[in-house]
């Protein structure tokens, strides 16, 4: 509030003010101010003489203005040599033109060079001629675009092109300069000359132009060239992929974004993301900001259809005005709305295949037994298995006594299934445009059902979206839009989830008992519940079922205010915000049985089965959980934007505020709603498109912080240099057609807490709910505790983070190729955490936290694109990708006994434990060794572990880095988009490197239970007395928890590469001619094939390597090879 | 006057930005708060009890989570050589084979377990008078019961960790740091002996009601005043050279150098003290039938009956976790009541320790390969089956073949161990148990799944009658009056075996009296009185070992006395559970090798205590 008190003293100021307090609650952007851009163009031009059409043409490429003129016409008039040095365009022209037949107008941005008419013979002409033009307006594959605007320069006469691509215009004059116009694609501009039939073909807009504007924080549009920061935008099309969660399609696609998806289970299947990596550590939020059409919204359940556009703030310059929020990077995403043109009817419909990327591999029966023996005999124990059992189940002549069981296929089936579609409408006129859209997304899992269970089970994923957008234009300067949007979806699963049925089929063996004894009875073996059947826990303990709703609204009021003072605009935005869950869980759980070894059989032949649990739940039980929150957000803002002369101006000040309640809290704490306020602002300055000067500022604060100390402010500044366009440059621009450099350093913070941490952390904190303590003599009677949780941290603040970025963007072979990169520093310090300084014998229950964490992050990220047509072939090729290298500063630790328990300097994630240096390869050496447990149980063959500091022990203090963990350095992607007629191919590969997982827990440590347990398959490749290899996969093996002591410690033997190539996405498309399909009255149809994850290259081979699990026991990511329609009405 | 306005507006709009943040949870109960009433007070008081151990939640006893959430069950049982857990997640597990350092989790949960107690003691003892709604002999009472807490808890520290650091009367500043150095044995005993009588001044004789029971009394405070006061003359910390280097950076001595015997008189008085003041209070616990005095129910049943005339200090324990440990599998018994996780098995050992019926010791010694060297005399059988019908099995069965060496044993061995084809206790089901391979007790035949116990025996003391995990309020003790009798008996002999012979014997014999057993030079059977200090010691030892079996005093008796690095280390022994016939399963097996060095007589100091005070000095060898 204090930099307010300081604007208002310029007059610009009182305005931001006055605007601030009317709409004191909330705020918004806008841009304004018609360009003359003749009169405010300077332009520094050498002419060594020719004609006037190469004269026109160094303008142009000097001043970056768009000309158009008849070249044939203007070849013909010589221009001698001249040199103009800061002249005003218009100036310029006039004496080029003096003494000519020609004139010029400016026309739409755009100057329009055409010959000159008599005064008088110019009124005739408007009367008499009226020159019908009509044409067929294509996109850059050749299909017909509907919609597409198309104007007359300078004049109202406006219509759109139909159903197949035709318009019909009527123009006056030849030098009528005709307008085409169409979302994502560059504005073409065509001199009706003498012709009748003009048709054009869109090129996408992806080309630097003037005209291109970019997203920048809190939604406002800036011309691109001008962007001093480092953001990056994703193609909305290419996120229009049969996913659920449009979070898992990032990584690989866009610079600077680190992905991994972790799961591939309907509903549950979205990735996580951050930008430029972990820059933080203890336990905060590494999240990025994301922000869904300027409020706080979750990025996954959102429709990929209604996605307009997709940007990532990177740096300073776009995330300081985001404060206490932004240090992790912000999202941006901005949706779908209506279109000037007639209704406009799409419809896409795709069905899909899902297998598993990979599926675990597990022991079969007869090997399972002979490995186990194994491991039991070479330790000297007896076998678990005689020869005879070992023979009776290899026959499989009498599975339900000595079954053979592979418990993966028995839970689950081979393909799981997608679909998705989507409709949508948009369209108005000049007041009033729409858009409106219904999605649809469904898929089930893998996991079988039982025909014989009364209720459903099925693990399935459905989610419908709803959306409807209305602009308005209230009054000539008065623009409302309003937005509401939504979806519902209803999860039903079984009730154990599919992680612990993972679980359990990967723990059973496979001779333990067979899936089902005749008549559905339940094997199972412990009178504990112990060793569940996995069959059973899928198909017979009942089902749950989740339902979400939600609704996002939005309401927006633009207000022009040029008559105030040209270029000044005002805009206030409320969003509304209700989501609600519901989970119903019915479980039940049936009695098991096992067949008596002794005497299998019955005297009449049936099977002798003895029960070994009963159930206390026979039939379905009930129970419930709802959950819920409500948000709203109100913003107000002013916008200012002017060009004078060659130098342009522009300003943003806004002011918002945000409340977030848990409908549902379990606590007065929770019970608060989260809040969150603050005013940003923006201060742009651009001379002659050259050089760049930005500031970004935000000060805010929520209620986490302390009253004296709630609000912080975050600067950043930013300068950016075109120098393609500086005049010395004139002579590399046939080769080098653009060159930029950029550089922003500033501020931002992080305040949000996660959860497991402190809220409030300014105040102490007394909990009620502590242990108490039972008196009483027979029976006796609690009456709880009380104690002093959290003591009061009276100056706690929000983490600072410095960020630096110097970005390099520069363009080949007329914009074909093009180059991107970013070297980025940030600095994060005050990271909130708990003081590990403070000794325990303090006798806190929690040591006090404080600021006291800093981690460094470094880095680089860049995007390289080509793009050229060779003949009716056009071809796209694009590569990014990002590495960062974060280091733990200060982590409040003191100094180590030896080096390597220090882990300052580590990154943030990092992976500790005993470097293995091999196996043992005999006794001696293991004499002569220390060992972490009982040396009597470690046998030649397991694993031989570094003594750091030589005690002849190996414990805490040989500890050290062995791995990064799974979060890599490293992310690329590359791929290529291909045309050929109605063809069109594309192609994204995607890849990680440098990210470890530690291979630990039940099945991927052979028989390391007190329980039996399966092992993957891979326990074949393992250390033996005849073949004692080095190389195995396996040490040798145990059986029992004691005997694996030893091996099962964490160490670099169990550390993993997971990098990766996989081919993420594929797509093949033909568009349908169009006679075909115009009598059902559809105007353009496309056929696709689209696959994704379909191929993965990796090291790592036991399961799919993103996968977030050390055993593999979590459902598997999923390959979707989808065939869809898309239709336009 | 533009300008006043757009300043009023300002000001308005900053007012609401400040109210708009201010949603402090201000209903909630705040530090302040705390002491203003007894309604909360007493819960304050209520969460400083909550940090005396839980020693039925040994399993996961010593877990340890980040923010609040750690378990202050011991690790002794199954660490000493009593007992082992058969689950790789307990953590006596790896503390038995040495793998364990001062970075364990264990390590640091009972040091912040008993510190937090300390910390609430002290703040209670500090704010207690300004509670408005509560007499000032109640506060003196509450206070005193505060002050016994914290020196309870002291003493934890000192047998667990040796002499550590001592924070006064007063409680921590949170926001301090502290660098604060050990303490010397000598004084923290004083400390706490002092705390102990200044808290018993003010603390009741019994529990004012039955409401009250779980408190502590005048009894319990003297009484661990004695055992403080023991810990104090014991080898361990009674001029113990091998720590001689454990100094503080200032060269203060923490263990004393020199053996100074008038500290077990000390003890011997305290216990006397407490033995006169509370002769009509406490008494043995005994059972009577037909037959008279029921040495076996007698020795059961101290365990079962809750607040017993024996008890002096106890409260709730996890007896469902406990229970579930002790109950066996069962596999195909007709009720869950009786079907549990055979999971703390008893070592060949502590099997071995208990007494023949005759009152003489089975094993005398063991030879190298670990086998026992039998005292012929005790007429032990190692091998071979007699038909025996032991006190533990159902009245209505008669005798079964029962292998040698469990024929004829003292009454507390049928009370506290379960053996093969033993019967099960609980009446409505006399199940037998079989722990051999394929057993119902027993790994499985086909090895799949099951709880199985790793030595073929297992622990039966504390278990229910009735089903396991009855948890119908039945409680954990503490300490009882046998093991003040022992206490005072060993303090007698160490200060003067010749001068004090009559009252050991008398204190030694009332046990054995109770147990069943003939007496040393008294009764019938007598046998003959230990000849010497030595003789003497080794009886009163033997006698302890036995009474107080999986009580959670071996572990730390061990280590007072000097003798673990021959009782915890080696090879721990059980029966061949793999073998697969039956007759193979008697055989004598060795489990696991275990580990114990000097280092191992205390605990390290956790790391990052270490680390994080320098002051604070690394017990020896760690």
């Amino acid at each position: 509030m204090k930099q307010l008190l300081v604007i208002r003293k310029n007059k610009l100021g009182k305005h931001a003010l006055l605007f601030l307090l009317i709409f004191a609650t909330t705020m918004l952007p806008v841009f304004a101010g018609e360009s003359q851009i003749l009169k405010k163009t300077f332009v520094s031009v050498k002419f060594s003489g020719g004609n006037l059409a190469t004269a026109i043409a160094s303008l142009q490429r000097s001043s970056r203005v768009s000309f158009a003129y008849d070249k044939q016409v203007l070849s013909q008039y010589q221009v001698g040599p001249f040199t103009v040095e800061r002249e005003n365009l218009e100036k310029v022209l006039q004496r080029l033109l003096q003494h000519k037949p020609l004139d010029y107008e400016e026309v739409n941005r755009v100057v329009v060079i055409s010959k000159k008419e008599e005064p008088l013979n110019k009124q005739v002409a408007q009367v008499r001629r009226e020159i019908t033009v009509s044409g067929i307006v294509t996109d850059e594959k050749n299909l017909p675009l509907v919609g597409v605007t198309v104007g007359i320069g300078g004049t109202p006469t406006m219509t759109t092109t139909n159903g197949d691509g035709q318009y019909k215009i009527l123009a006056t004059r030849a030098e009528d300069m005709l307008v085409f116009s169409y979302i994502g694609y560059v504005t073409a501009h065509e001199m009706v000359g003498n012709r009748t039939t003009i048709n054009v073909q869109m090129k996408p807009g992806t080309s630097q132009d003037l005209e291109e504007v970019a997203i920048v924080g809190f939604g406002t549009r800036q011309k691109k060239i001008s962007l001093v920061g480092a953001q990056s935008t994703v193609n909305p099309q290419e996120l229009r992929q049969p996913v659920a969660n449009v979070s898992t399609m990032l990584a690989g696609r866009v610079s600077g974004v680190v992905g991994v998806q972790r799961s591939g289970e309907p509903g549950k299947s979205s990735a996580d993301i951050w930008i430029r990596g972990i820059a933080t550590s203890f336990g905060n939020s590494s999240s990025p900001l994301i922000l869904v059409d300027g409020v706080e919204r979750n990025i996954n359940t959102i429709d990929p259809e209604d996605i307009e556009s997709f940007t990532v703030l990177k740096d300073a310059s776009g995330t300081a005005v985001y404060g206490v929020r932004g240090a992790n990077g912000v999202i941006f995403i901005k949706t779908k709305s209506g279109k000037i043109g007639k209704p406009q009817i799409l419809f896409d419909y795709s069905e899909g295949v899902n297998t598993f990327t990979r599926k675990p591999e597990m022991l079969e029966g007869v090997d399972y037994m002979n490995l186990v023996n194994e491991a039991l005999t070479t330790r000297n124990q007896a076998p678990m298995f005689t020869q005879e059992y070992i023979d009776k189940t290899a026959s499989g002549l009498d599975p339900y006594v000595y079954p053979n069981v592979d418990w993966i296929d028995a839970v689950f089936n081979k393909f799981g299934h997608t679909r998705k579609a989507n409709l949508n409408m948009s369209g108005g006129v000049d007041n009033a445009q729409y858009y409106v859209s219904l999605g649809y997304f469904g898929e089930s899992s893998f996991l079988k059902t039982d025909d014989q269970a009364q209720y459903n089970s099925a693990l399935h994923y459905d989610r419908y979206n709803v959306t409807a957008k209305l602009n308005v234009n209230a009054t000539r300067s008065t623009k409302v839009e309003v937005g509401v949007m939504g979806y519902f979806s209803t999860r039903n699963a079984p009730y154990e989830s599919p992680s612990t049925i993972f679980g359990s089929a990967m723990a059973a063996t496979p001779v333990m008992y067979p899936t089902m004894y005749p008549g559905g009875i339940v094997p199972g073996i412990t009178s504990n519940g112990a060793s569940i059947n996995p069959y059973a826990q899928l198909t017979r303990n009942g089902y749950r079922t989740e339902n979400e709703n939600q609704l996002y609204s939005n309401l927006r009021l633009t207000q022009n205010m040029d008559g105030i003072t040209p270029g000044l605009s005002a805009t206030v935005m409320v969003a509304f915000d209700a989501f609600n869950s519901l989970s119903i869980r019915r479980a039940k759980r049936d009695d098991t049985y096992t067949v008596d070894k002794n005497s299998p059989y019955n005297p009449d032949g049936s099977i002798n089965l003895q029960r070994t649990w009963t159930s206390t739940q026979p039939y379905l039980g009930f129970s419930k959980d709802n959950g819920g929150n409500r948000q709203t957000y109100v913003e107000g803002a002013l916008n200012y934007q002017r060009d004078l002369g060659r130098h342009r101006v522009s300003g943003m000040l806004l002011g918002y505020a945000s409340s977030k309640t848990n409908a549902f809290a379990g606590d007065i704490t929770s019970s608060i709603p989260s809040r969150l306020m603050g005013v940003a602002g923006r201060a742009t300055y651009s001379f002659d498109d050259r050089y760049f000067l930005e500031f970004n500022g935000g000060y805010n604060g929520s209620e986490l912080f302390a009253p004296d100390n709630r609000f912080g402010f975050f600067p950043a500044i930013g300068a950016g240099w075109v120098i393609s366009n500086e005049k010395f440059f004139e002579g590399l621009l046939n080769t080098v057609s653009f060159m930029k450099l950029r550089y922003s350093y500033g501020k931002s913070g992080l305040g949000l807490i996660t959860s497991g941490s402190r809220r409030f952390a300014y105040i102490t904190e007394v909990s009620d709910g502590a242990r108490g303590y039972d008196f009483g003599k027979n029976s006796t009677t609690n009456t709880g505790g009380v104690v002093v949780t959290e003591y009061a941290v009276p100056d706690m603040a929000w983490s600072t983070s410095l960020k630096q970025d110097l970005g390099f963007e520069v363009k080949f072979m007329n914009n074909r190729l093009s180059f991107i990169v970013d070297l980025f520093n940030e600095e994060r310090t005050g990271i909130f955490m708990m003081r590990r300084s403070a000794v325990i014998f303090n006798g806190l229950q929690n040591q006090l936290w404080g600021n006291l964490g800093a981690v460094k992050n470094r880095g680089v990220d860049g995007t390289v694109e080509y793009n050229t047509n060779i003949g009716e072939v056009s071809l796209n090729l694009r590569g990014n990708f990002t590495y960062n290298k974060d280091e733990v500063i200060e982590n409040d630790v003191p100094p180590q006994r030896y080096p390597w328990l220090e882990q300052r300097g580590d990154n943030a994630l990092a992976r500790y434990g005993y470097i293995a240096e091999g196996l043992f390869i005999d006794q001696k050496e293991i004499d002569e060794s220390a060992v972490p447990g009982d040396k009597s149980k470690v046998q030649p063959g397991d694993i031989k572990y570094k003594d750091l500091n030589g005690d002849g022990v190996i414990d805490a203090n040989d500890v050290a880095k062995i791995g990064r963990g799974d979060v890599p350095t490293t992310v690329y992607g590359f791929g290529f988009n291909l045309g050929y007629k109605r063809f069109q191919v594309g192609v994204l590969f995607q890849g990680i490197s440098n990210a470890d997982r530690m291979l630990r827990g039940r099945a991927i440590m052979p028989f390391n239970a007190s329980d039996a347990s399966n092992a993957y398959a891979i326990a074949a490749d393992r250390w033996t007395v005849d073949n004692p290899r080095q190389d195995a996969f396996y040490p040798r093996l145990a059986y029992g928890e004691d005997r694996n002591f030893n091996n099962t410690r964490a160490s670099s033997w169990w550390v993993k590469d997971v990098s990766f190539i996989r081919l993420k996405t594929a797509l093949i498309s033909y568009a349908l001619p169009n006679a075909f399909l115009s009598r059902f009255g559809i105007k353009n149809s496309t056929v696709y094939m689209q696959g994704i994850n379909l191929l993965t290259w990796s090291k790592f081979e036991l399961w799919d390597p993103e996968l977030n699990t050390d055993n593999g026991i979590s459902y598997p990511n999923v390959r979707t090879i989808s065939l869809g329609v898309n239709l336009k009405f | 006057m533009r300008k006043t306005i757009y300043l009023f507006f300002a000001m308005v709009a900053l007012a609401s930005c400040k109210k708009y943040l201010d949603k402090l949870p201000d209903d909630k109960l705040s530090g302040e708060d705390i002491f203003e009433s007894w309604q909360t007070a007493q819960k304050f008081l209520n969460n400083v009890y909550s940090h005396v151990p839980d020693e039925f939640g040994q399993r996961d006893g010593g877990k340890y989570e980040e923010s609040d959430n750690y378990n202050n069950g011991g690790i002794w049982t199954g660490g000493s050589d009593e007992a082992e857990f058969l689950w790789g997640f307990v953590r006596s597990n790896n503390m038995n084979i040495g793998a364990w350092d001062a970075t364990s989790d264990f390590v640091k949960t009972y040091w912040t377990n008993y510190y937090q107690g300390i910390q609430g003691a002290s703040t209670f003892i500090r704010h207690a008078d300004e509670i408005s709604d509560l007499s000032q002999e109640l506060k003196n009472r509450y206070k005193a019961e505060a002050r016994a807490l914290r020196a309870f808890y002291y003493y934890q520290l000192l047998r667990i960790y040796g002499p550590v650091v001592m924070m006064g009367d007063e409680p921590v500043d949170p926001t301090a740091t502290l660098q604060i150095p050990r303490s010397s044995v000598d004084e923290m005993i004083n400390f706490i002996a002092a705390e102990f009588t200044t808290a018993a001044n003010d603390l009741p004789v019994i529990p004012e009601s039955d409401g009250d029971y779980g408190r502590f009394t005048k009894g319990a405070a003297l009484a661990y005043k004695a055992q403080a006061l023991l810990l104090g003359a014991s080898p361990l910390f009674n001029g113990n050279t091998d720590y001689a280097d454990l100094k503080n950076k200032d060269g203060k001595q923490l263990i004393p150098q020199n053996y100074d015997v008038n500290k077990w008189k000390t003890a011997a008085t305290a216990y006397k003290e407490f033995l006169t003041t509370f002769g009509s209070t406490y008494d043995l616990y005994r059972v009577s039938d037909a037959n008279g005095h029921n040495a076996y129910r007698s020795c059961r049943d101290v365990m079962l009956v809750d607040w017993n005339v024996e008890w002096i200090f106890a409260r709730r324990g996890s007896v469902d976790s406990r229970q579930y440990e002790l109950c066996p599998r069962h596999d195909g018994a007709p009720s869950g009541d009786v079907k549990g996780g055979t999971g703390l098995a008893a070592t060949q050992r502590m099997v071995d320790a208990f007494f023949m019926a005759n009152g003489m010791s089975p094993v005398t010694g063991y030879n190298a390969d670990g086998t026992p060297i039998v005292n012929a005399a005790s007429g032990y059988q190692l091998t071979g089956f007699s038909d025996f019908k032991a006190p533990s099995s159902n009245a209505t069965l008669g005798a079964k073949s029962t292998f040698n060496q469990w024929v004829n044993r003292e009454p507390r061995f049928y009370v506290n161990i379960t053996y093969n084809r033993s019967t099960w206790l609980n009446p409505t089901y006399p199940m037998e148990t079989t722990l051999f391979r394929g057993g119902n007790s027993g790994k499985k035949a086909d090895g799949s799944g099951g709880d199985y116990s790793v030595t073929g025996y297992v622990v039966r003391k504390s278990m229910s009658t009735g089903k396991w995990g009855n948890s119908s309020d039945h409680k954990l003790v503490m300490l009882r009056l046998a093991e003040i009798y022992l206490g005072y008996a060993e303090a007698l002999n160490e200060a003067d075996y010749a001068g004090n012979l009559t009252e050991t014997l008398k204190y030694l014999n009332l046990i054995r009296e109770r147990a069943g057993i003939p007496q040393y030079g008294a009764g019938a059977n007598a046998l003959p009185i230990p000849a010497n200090q030595v003789e003497m010691r080794d009886a009163i030892r033997k006698e302890r070992r036995v009474e107080l079996a999986f009580e959670n005093t071996r572990f730390f008796d061990v280590r007072r006395w000097k003798i673990a690095e021959e009782t915890e280390n080696g090879k721990a022994w059980g029966l061949d559970i793999d073998a697969t016939t039956e007759p193979g399963f008697y055989n004598l097996k060795s489990f696991e090798t275990r580990v114990f060095n000097k280092k191992h007589y205390l605990f390290p100091l956790p790391q990052v205590e270490v680390n994080n005070d320098v002051e604070l000095v690394q017990n020896s060898g760690w």
